[in-house]
């Protein structure tokens, strides 16, 4: 992995057209603005590894009825 | 007992095209959406390059009529939404073995354009919702 060090203000430029800059500092908190082309999709790295497992535990189902469930649903709806 | 899946029978205009795929499947990149009226308003989404692979999917209006999750335009990038008609959400569920615990995914919903049959799981990066909204919330 490429480390660089960069004081508040400055930045870093991925290829021609994504630019990171250090915005605030604050003890162990660096937050970082982020110019990038409408096409690219930034997010926080542990929000899509969340989205990520749990898309594979919810992919897990295989041969369920989802009878139950729908019944379940109708039940609570009727509360 | 026959997989319900094994067999499915789906058109070609059916075919909603997922463009990079799901998170954690970035391969798969074609799903029908699959609905049994007895199920509703539990639905499926099954790859149709797998059958294998499949989603439990909610509207999520249905468990939170105040489900308004902050997406930027350019996350809708892509996707050609030119009317509000033409946008359809999930979110997909997560059945648990005490299906009383089953959630949804409300920090990734699914956007599909049904004109254009193209979809994508948008990523949500807020602290409004969790990965694991519960489903049958009365129940408890």
């Amino acid at each position: 992995m490429l480390v660089l060090t960069r004081k508040l203000g400055e930045s870093i430029r991925i290829g021609d057209d994504i630019k990171i800059t250090v915005v605030e500092l604050d003890g162990r908190h660096a937050k970082l603005g982020v110019e990038a082309p409408k096409q690219v999709i930034v997010h926080r790295e542990e929000v899509y590894e969340r989205i990520q497992a749990e898309n594979k535990a919810a992919a897990l189902v295989q041969k369920v009825d989802l009878h139950d469930i729908a019944e379940m649903w109708k039940q609570r709806k009727t509360k | 007992m026959a997989d319900m899946f094994e067999k499915l029978v789906f058109k070609q205009e059916d075919i909603i095209s997922f463009k990079d795929g799901i998170p954690g499947f970035e391969k798969f990149h074609s799903f029908v959406v699959v609905t049994l009226t007895e199920h509703a308003p539990f639905e499926w989404l099954v790859c149709t390059e797998d059958t294998s692979l499949r989603f439990v999917i909610i509207n999520p209006l249905a468990i939170d009529p105040g489900y308004n999750p902050d997406i930027t335009k350019t996350q809708l990038e892509g996707l050609g939404f030119n009317s509000a008609d033409d946008v359809l959400i999930y979110v997909i569920v997560t059945l648990r073995t005490n299906l009383l615990e089953s959630t949804a995914n409300f920090v990734g919903p699914l956007f599909i354009n049904k004109k254009k049959m193209v979809g994508r799981q948008i990523v949500v990066d807020s602290e409004k919702y969790s990965v694991q909204e519960p489903v049958i919330k009365n129940s408890r």
